[in-house]
C-alpha cells in the first residue's frame, strides 16, 4: 500500500527504558518500517494507552536521543514529572503499541558554514538532541566550534553525563560548561564568540523563555537564536515550525492542510510566475476573479486579464521587481467576461536558495466595492457642496428681501416701543441666519477647492481696532475686560480680508461665547519678519485635553463647548483654520481646562493670491 | 429744474425691487423698473436711461448677456452699469467688469439704504473720471478678456 507523503505516522513498539540520571530515563522504541531522521529534527510520540477524552494530553514533542542505523531501533530520554503524559509513559509495558510522527522541523540542524561557532545551551533533558547533533557532526569529520552549556539542579539529575564526557573527549573542538543551577547572565556572557555565534537553546519550556531574555540581555539578537521545532512559544517560528505548531494543535492540519488554507482557499486572490512572469500557480480565488481555468493561464502572463494600466505603471512595477523590492499598487483588470475590475496588488520576488529572484507572487485584493463606494461618497460630498452654495444663495435672496423691508419699515412707519422692539428680534434672527448661511457656503466652498484668495494693501492694526469695536458691545453685555496691545501703530499687509475677518471673527466669537461673565479676553498683534503674530487669550472655560486634537475639523466641538451652547455648529474654527491656510500661514492654540484658551494666529504679510470660483463669504 | 437723474433697474425678485424702488425715488431718482432681461435690455435701449442696476440672474435673458449686448450696441454702449450680485461670485462679477461694468454690488452685504448711497456715489465720481472704479484693483489684475468670454456663462 503506497503512504500518503503527508501522513508521518508510524506505528512503534515499546522494549525498555533505562536509568540514565536519577528520575531520568531512556526509553527505546522499534520503528515498524524505515525512518529517516536528522538530528535536530523532532518527533511527536503519541501514548495509545491513554484516556482519549483528554485531547492531546497523550501527546508529547520529543528529541530523538539516538537512531542506530537501519534497525529502526530508536531512545528518547524522559524525565519523570507530574504531568499524565510522563505517568503514563512510565506505565508502559514492553511490547505495548506506540505512533510516532515526524520527523518534524530542521531549523535545528546545524548549518552547513563549518566557520560559525555554535554555542548549544541545554536545560534538563534539552542535553538529549545536541548530544545527537554533536555525533553527527563528529561523524562526519567536522571539527567545527561548539560550545555547550548545560544547566540541571543537581549532579544526579543531570541526564545523559556519560554521552556528555564520550563526546567532548572525541573531539577537540567542542567544550562543555555544567551548571547545576539556574543559569546566570555571567554564565553565557564569558562564553567566546558569542557576537558572533549561532546560539542553539534546548530545554524545557519555561527554561527557553528564561534563556532567550538572558541572551537577549547580553546583547544576543534573535536571529542569531535556534530553538527546537517545538519550541511551545513560537516566538521564533520559521514556516516549517509553524506548520508543524499547527500540526500540534490539531493532526489534521497536515502541512498540505496549511498551505492549501494559506494560499488556495484565501480570499485574496494570489499567482506565481516565474522570473519571466509566466503563471505557474493560481489560487481558487484567481481563477474565479479573472474567470479563467488554471488551463486556460497555464504558461500564459498575467497580461491575459491585465496590461490595462499606463506603459510607465508597469515599467515602474518591472523596476522595482528587478531591484528585488516589493510592489505595491492598484491595478484595474478585466474579467475573463470583459467587465473590469479593481484590485490592491502587492507583488513580491520569491528568492531561491542562493539568493536569486526564482519568480513572483502576487497577492490581490479585489477593491471593486470599495472602488464604487469611494467614487459614491465622492459623488455624494460633491452633491452635498453643490446643493449647500446652490441652497445658500437662493436663501439669501428672501433674507436680503426681510433685512431690507425691515429697513423701510423702520424708516417709513410710526411704531410703539414694542413693535420696535420686534423688529429688532426679526432683524437679529435674520442676522443669524445669514450668519449661518455664509458658514456653510464657506465650508462648500473650501471643500470644493474653490476659493480664491485676492490679497489688497491694507493696515491690519486698523482693521483689526474696528472690528474690535462692533464687538465691543457683546463683551460688555457680559462683562468681558477686553484688551488689545499691537506692537507697531500700523502693521501693512498684502492680505484677502474677506479671509482675515473669517478667522478673527470665528475666535474672538468663540473667546466671547465660552468667557464667562466677568471674564477677560487679551488680544495682541506683533510685526515678526515677515509675518504677523495675533493672539487672543480668553479666560474660558478651556478645551479638554484629549479632545484638543479634533480641534480644527468639521463639526468638531468640545464636550465642554456644548454643555454651554448646545447648537454650535463646529464650523467657524474649521474655516478660520482653512481661511488661515489659504492665506499661508497657520493657527494653534495652548489651553487649559477651565482656565482659558489662548488661540495663536500666525499670516504672511504677503499673501499669495489664489484664482479660484468663489471667494469666501 | 434739472432732469432727474434716471436710473433702470433690472431686478426679477419683486421684494428687493421694490425697496430699491422707493428708496432710490425718494432720494430723489427717476426709476425705471424692469423684471426680466429682454425687457431690461428693450427698457435700456429705449429710455437710454443715465444708470443700470442689473441683477444677474434674470429669467428670459441672463444679466450679463443683457451687459454685452447694450455694450456691443454704439447707442447703449455709453450707458453706465452696476452689477447686483447677490453673493460674491467672482467669476460672474470679473466677467462682467470685464465686459465693461462700471462696478458691482453685492446686494446680501448691504442695507438698502447703503446702495442708494452708492449710487449717489457713483454719480459724484462720474464728475471725476480718474477715480472711476471704486474697485478697480479688482480687476487691474485681471489680464483683458474678450467678450466672448461670456459665453462661458450658464
Amino acid at each position: 500500500m503506497q503512504r500518503d507523503p503527508y501522513d508521518r505516522r508510524h506505528l512503534a513498539i515499546f522494549k525498555e527504558k533505562k536509568e540514565v540520571g536519577k528520575d531520568t530515563y531512556e526509553f527505546f522504541f522499534q520503528m515498524e518500517d524505515a525512518f529517516s531522521y536528522q538530528p535536530g529534527q523532532y518527533v511527536w510520540l503519541e501514548l495509545l494507552n491513554a484516556d482519549p477524552a483528554v485531547p492531546g494530553g497523550n501527546r508529547r514533542a520529543m528529541s530523538l536521543a539516538s537512531l542506530p542505523d537501519g534497525s529502526g531501533l530508536l531512545s528518547m530520554i524522559f524525565r519523570i514529572g507530574k504531568t499524565a503524559f510522563k505517568r503514563l509513559a512510565l506505565e508502559l509495558e514492553p511490547g505495548a503499541e506506540v505512533m510516532i510522527e515526524g520527523p518534524f522541523g530542521s531549523s535545528f540542524l546545524f548549518p552547513d558554514d563549518e566557520a560559525t561557532p555554535l554555542v548549544l545551551i541545554a536545560g534538563g533533558v534539552g542535553v538529549a538532541p545536541f548530544i545527537a547533533l554533536m555525533r553527527a557532526a563528529i561523524d562526519s569529520g567536522s571539527s567545527r566550534k561548539i560550545t555547550i552549556i548545560c544547566s540541571d539542579d543537581s549532579p544526579e539529575r543531570m541526564p545523559c553525563h556519560n554521552d556528555l564526557r564520550d563526546v567532548i573527549k572525541r573531539s577537540a573542538t567542542i567544550t562543555s560548561h555544567v551548571f547545576y543551577r539556574k543559569l546566570e547572565k555571567g554564565d553565557l556572557g564569558a562564553v567566546e564568540d558569542l557576537s558572533k555565534a549561532l546560539v542553539y537553546v534546548a530545554g524545557p519550556s519555561g527554561m527557553v523563555d528564561y534563556t532567550v531574555d538572558l541572551l537577549r540581555s547580553i546583547g544576543v539578537k534573535d536571529d542569531q537564536m535556534r530553538f527546537e521545532a517545538n519550541y511551545p512559544s513560537a516566538r521564533h517560528g520559521s514556516i516549517g515550525e509553524l506548520i508543524d505548531a499547527a500540526y500540534h494543535r490539531n493532526p489534521e492540519w497536515s502541512p498540505e492542510y496549511i498551505f492549501r488554507a494559506a494560499l488556495e482557499d484565501s480570499s485574496n486572490h494570489s499567482i506565481i510566475t516565474d522570473t519571466n512572469g509566466y503563471i505557474v500557480f493560481a489560487n481558487r480565488a484567481a481563477r474565479q476573479i479573472t474567470g479563467y481555468s488554471f488551463e486556460e493561464m497555464k504558461d500564459r502572463t498575467p497580461r491575459l486579464w491585465g496590461g490595462l494600466m499606463s506603459k510607465e505603471f508597469y515599467q515602474d512595477m518591472w523596476k522595482k521587481l528587478a531591484a528585488g523590492q516589493i510592489f505595491h499598487g492598484e491595478i484595474v483588470n478585466r474579467r475573463k467576461s470583459g467587465e473590469p475590475y479593481y484590485t490592491l496588488a502587492h507583488i513580491s520576488p520569491i528568492f531561491g536558495p542562493e539568493g536569486t529572484v526564482v519568480g513572483f507572487i502576487g497577492t490581490e485584493e479585489d477593491v471593486t466595492m470599495q472602488k464604487m463606494a469611494e467614487r459614491e461618497l465622492e459623488e455624494a460630498s460633491r452633491m452635498e457642496s453643490e446643493f449647500i452654495s446652490i441652497a445658500s444663495h437662493q436663501l439669501r435672496t428672501p433674507m436680503t428681501a426681510i433685512k431690507w423691508v425691515i429697513e423701510r419699515f423702520t424708516k417709513k412707519e410710526q411704531m410703539s416701543p414694542k413693535g420696535k422692539e420686534y423688529l429688532n428680534d426679526i432683524h437679529t434672527s435674520v442676522n443669524s441666519l445669514t450668519a449661518l448661511v455664509d458658514l456653510l457656503l464657506n465650508v462648500s466652498r473650501i471643500e470644493g477647492g474653490e476659493v480664491s484668495i485676492s490679497p489688497q494693501a491694507m493696515d491690519v492694526v486698523g482693521f483689526l481696532r474696528s472690528y474690535f469695536t462692533e464687538c465691543a458691545p457683546l463683551c460688555e453685555k457680559k462683562n468681558i475686560k477686553f484688551t488689545f496691545t499691537a506692537s507697531d501703530e500700523t502693521i501693512q499687509a498684502v492680505t484677502d480680508t474677506t479671509a482675515l475677518r473669517n478667522i478673527i471673527q470665528s475666535i474672538l466669537s468663540n473667546a466671547i461665547e465660552y468667557t464667562p461673565q466677568d471674564g477677560s479676553i487679551t488680544a495682541s498683534i506683533k510685526k515678526e519678519k515677515d509675518t504677523f503674530l495675533l493672539t487672543v487669550q480668553d479666560t474660558g472655560i478651556g478645551i479638554p485635553p484629549e479632545e484638543q486634537g479634533g480641534i480644527g475639523q468639521k463639526f468638531s466641538r468640545a464636550s465642554n463647548a456644548k454643555l454651554i451652547k448646545a447648537d454650535g455648529t463646529g464650523l467657524g474654527v474649521f474655516i478660520a483654520y482653512q481661511a488661515a491656510n489659504l492665506l499661508g500661514g497657520r493657527i494653534w492654540f495652548e489651553s487649559e481646562l477651565g482656565k482659558g484658551t489662548t488661540f495663536f494666529v500666525r499670516l504672511p504679510l504677503r499673501s499669495e493670491g489664489k484664482e479660484g470660483k468663489k471667494s469666501l463669504a | 429744474m434739472a432732469r432727474k437723474t434716471k436710473i433702470l433697474l433690472v431686478e426679477d425678485d419683486e421684494i428687493l425691487s421694490k425697496v430699491i424702488y422707493e428708496e432710490l425715488e425718494e432720494a430723489g431718482f427717476e426709476v425705471l423698473p424692469a423684471y426680466d432681461g429682454e425687457e431690461g435690455l428693450k427698457s435700456a435701449q429705449a429710455h437710454r436711461p443715465d444708470l443700470v442696476l442689473l441683477d444677474i440672474m434674470l429669467p428670459k435673458k441672463l444679466g450679463l448677456d443683457v451687459l454685452k449686448e447694450l455694450k456691443e450696441s454704439p447707442a447703449t454702449s455709453g450707458i453706465p452699469v452696476i452689477i447686483l450680485t447677490m453673493l460674491g461670485k467672482d467669476a460672474d462679477i470679473k466677467r462682467g467688469l470685464r465686459l465693461g461694468a462700471n462696478d458691482y454690488i453685492v446686494k446680501s452685504q448691504h442695507a438698502v439704504g447703503e446702495i442708494v448711497d452708492m449710487v449717489k456715489d457713483f454719480f459724484s465720481k462720474e464728475q471725476h473720471p480718474e477715480a472711476k472704479h471704486p474697485h478697480g484693483k479688482f480687476f487691474e489684475a485681471e489680464d483683458s478678456a474678450s467678450a466672448s468670454d461670456s459665453g462661458m456663462m450658464g
